[in-house]
């Protein structure tokens, strides 16, 4: 028999049991009111099935049908998106910014006051050409210039080095991720086994692990009808598949200039080169200034020193020096600008004209001490356009390089900003829909406190009616 | 709209940080005086002030050219006028010792002080400047005139830069004046040299020889003819020098406002900023400790 008191009492039972349940995951909200990643959960309770009792259709109480996740897969994926973006601006701003720095208009030591400096040391020296304190002040000048030169190069150089070092650690945080999220696929099926309800803190988890890794890199994921989540990666690389990750790792291949980005196939070992392929997050934000920014400055730089060099030997090459120089001209005056090798690393003052600035060429005329034709030529090499096709002089090819840098730091700065915003914008969101507010948990406890009270009074009222049928026989 | 527990903290968070940037930013500002601080804050305008301090360095570059080359052009143009002062002290010893009133006697004392100049002459002519030989052209290393009047310099026009754009020479090569273009029958069209000219002159006054006094007399009209042209020149690039130098004095007054306007924190804006800076800092604290406070657990009992 459906009704009587027994039903009564297992009513109230059970009603006792949901808000019990009630109040275990409003507690469970609250300790992880600051979880990151958490999602608020409810307990949903429903009617139970009526039943007939005659003519009449009886309620039967309620149940706690499931325990849902406060979710929404349209925000999820829209914040995965703005962290990629964030995650690159901010990588690619630190990275800029540190390369930039390299120029910094505060610096003394930037090779465009060494070139001013040179240059004035030249027209002190076409002064007094006869003079040897002008070579011997013309040589440290030069020698500055060129050591500044080595400097910036081997600076933005390490720069490339120390991105390199720090893409090896996030290589290996990628890997461990993708690990975790097939780890956690694994768990979701064990859990999932002959039953439809969903593990809520372990989706919650998985979400944030590939939250992670849309931070690093680009991501794309579907959930299979299992509720597995597939991985893809730059360039739609297969990375997560049930419960198999690839590995991304670092190939320093000198051969191949900086090293590149290999992710491992399941089957394949060898993997692929997906370097080029990395569109967003952090890792493509770190790529852009060592292959593109930096690589540029670095090939720039080489391209003053080679060009400028050149150019500055040709005209020296036909003058004639002092005392044992004065009448044997072809001397060179910058080493290393052969193009052989990176031209900013190696030039330097040659060896010849270290030893004694007799050798520094001044006149267009052996035996000629106050010629100083020549040196008026070198001074006109300085303004003379010999890059960019021939339109730029020295100084103006390193502003235009360094203006484009600091171009490139600037808009960095500012998608930077948005990037925040937007990002900030959809956490809030997110949040909004998924986050814990202690004050509806405090609703939610006084809420389900009365209830399990209310509750308790139906089974006393049931176990006191129970009394008065047992006492009828006395 | 649901308000969690991590937005109230996140969104603080942020208020307060965002707050912070900007104070730290503005003393920075205030506390350097700058606002251009790396190439990202205004990159056309640091390629500006790296060609402005370019221009500095290179304005007192020319200045230091310009004491220089002043000074030069000063003890040429002093070295020349001492010799036309000798040419001239020659020419009128050569006017009045062709008068037929003087005797050999005296012709033979006159011709002592000719002596004499032509030795002044051969020391003008070797005046140097630091150590350098002013009139020596390219060869400023040795003594341009020898004892013989010989002319050992070269014809080289030492050029150096007065401003940007601006290569003058600055020196006169000594042929110029130490060789004279005669035009009498005494040359095969060659130029004389000038000690010749009054060697030869004193050897007329030792020999008593008026005819030679008379041609020796025409050939220092000649010769002080192109001393003149020299000074002349001389004159015209000492202006030029001049005008060079005033340039300069426009173009860095010009720069280093142009470099002010683009490299430096404007006092009174830096400074408002920072009262503004502080006030948005103290609000926000302000208000987080209200937004912060009490849920409605604490009001349950």
């Amino acid at each position: 028999m459906p009704t009587g008191l027994q039903h009564i009492l297992n009513m109230g039972g059970q009603s006792l049991g949901n808000s019990r349940m009630g109040i275990e995951v409003t507690g469970h909200n609250i300790a992880n009111a600051q979880t990151p990643g958490y999602s608020r959960q409810r307990a949903d309770i429903e009617a139970n099935d009526p039943t007939q009792y005659g003519s009449l259709i009886l309620g039967q109480g309620a149940k706690v049908s499931r325990i849902a996740r406060a979710h929404n897969e349209y925000l999820e994926q829209a914040l995965r998106r703005e962290t990629q973006n964030h995650g690159r601006a901010e990588s690619f701003d630190h990275n800029i910014s540190r390369l930039e720095g390299y120029f910094n208009p505060d610096l003394n030591s930037t090779i465009r006051m060494r070139l001013d400096t040179f240059g004035s040391a030249l027209r002190d020296f076409a002064n007094m050409p006869e003079e040897p304190a002008m070579r011997i002040h013309l040589l440290e000048t030069a020698n500055t210039l060129t050591t500044t030169v080595n400097v910036t190069h081997s600076n933005v150089a390490q720069l490339q080095n120390d991105i390199s070092e720090e893409l090896a650690v996030d290589c290996d945080i990628v890997s461990q991720k993708l690990k975790e999220v097939a780890n956690l696929n694994r768990e979701v099926l064990a859990l999932q086994m002959g039953d439809s309800t969903r593990p809520n803190d372990l989706e919650d988890r998985r979400d944030m692990a590939l939250k992670e890794l849309s931070q690093l890199m680009d991501v794309q994921m579907y959930k299979d009808d299992r509720g597995l989540y597939t991985v893809r990666g730059p360039g739609g690389h297969l990375l997560v598949e049930g419960i198999f990750s690839a590995e991304v790792r670092l190939d320093y291949d000198v051969a191949k200039g900086q090293p590149r980005i290999i992710a491992s196939d399941f089957a394949n070992t060898k993997g692929a080169d997906i370097t080029a392929k990395f569109t967003t997050g952090k890792i493509s934000g770190m790529l852009d200034v060592r292959d593109k920014h930096a690589q540029k400055i670095r090939d720039n730089l080489n391209e003053f020193a080679q060009t400028f060099g050149q150019a500055f030997n040709q005209i020296h090459e036909k003058g004639f020096g002092r005392g044992g120089f004065s009448d044997v001209n072809g001397r060179e005056f910058f080493e290393g600008v052969d193009g052989q090798y990176e031209a900013a690393q190696q030039i330097s003052v040659s060896r010849l004209i270290q030893q004694d600035t007799d050798a520094i060429a001044a006149g267009m005329s052996p035996l000629t001490p106050g010629d100083n034709v020549i040196v008026n030529e070198l001074i006109k090499t300085l303004n003379k356009p010999m890059f960019d096709k021939g339109t730029n002089s020295a100084v103006g090819f390193y502003d235009n390089f360094v203006a484009t840098l600091g171009s490139a730091a600037m808009s960095a700065k500012n998608e930077l900003k948005a990037s925040q915003v937007v990002k900030a914008n959809v956490e809030t969101q997110k949040e909004r829909v998924s986050g814990v507010s202690l004050d509806e948990e405090a609703a939610n406890m006084l809420k389900y406190q009365h209830l399990f009270t209310a509750s308790s009074k139906i089974i006393t009222t049931a176990d006191e009616m129970f009394k008065t049928v047992l006492d009828l026989k006395r | 709209m649901r308000v969690s527990e991590r937005m109230k903290f996140d969104a603080t968070e942020s208020r307060v940080n965002q707050a912070r940037a900007f104070a730290l930013d503005t003393q920075d500002q205030a506390a350097s005086g700058r606002k251009l601080r790396s190439v990202s804050d205004d990159p056309s305008g640091t390629v500006r002030v790296f060609r402005n301090r370019a221009k500095i360095e290179n304005i007192n570059q020319f200045r230091r050219t310009n004491d220089y080359v002043e000074g030069f052009l000063g003890k040429t143009e002093d070295a020349l006028r001492s010799i036309t002062d000798t040419i001239i002290r020659a020419k009128e010893l050569a006017v009045q010792q062709s008068n037929g009133v003087w005797d050999a006697g005296s012709r033979k004392t006159v011709s002592h002080e000719v002596q004499q100049l032509s030795e002044q002459i051969v020391q003008l002519g070797n005046s140097t400047y630091g150590d350098r030989f002013i009139f020596g052209g390219f060869k400023t290393a040795h003594p341009p005139v020898s004892g013989d009047g010989h002319y050992g310099g070269d014809d080289g026009l030492i050029y150096v830069q007065l401003d940007e754009d601006t290569f003058r020479p600055i020196n006169i090569p000594g042929r110029r004046i130490f060789e004279i273009a005669v035009k009498d029958s005494g040359t095969n069209g060659e130029n004389v040299p000038l000690l010749r000219i009054v060697q030869d002159f004193r050897s007329a006054l030792e020999n008593n020889d008026v005819d030679e006094i008379f041609r020796s007399s025409s050939r220092l009209d000649g010769a002080l003819t192109q001393l003149a042209e020299m000074t002349a020149s001389l004159g015209a690039r000492r202006a030029s020098v001049r005008d060079a130098a005033e340039r300069l004095d426009n173009l860095e007054e010009f720069v280093l406002s142009d470099n002010v306007k683009i490299e430096s924190a404007d006092p009174v804006s830096t400074a408002l900023d920072m009262k503004r800076a502080e006030t948005a800092l103290s609000y926000t604290l302000n208000a987080s400790s209200k937004v912060l406070g009490p849920s409605l657990m604490e009001f349950l009992k």
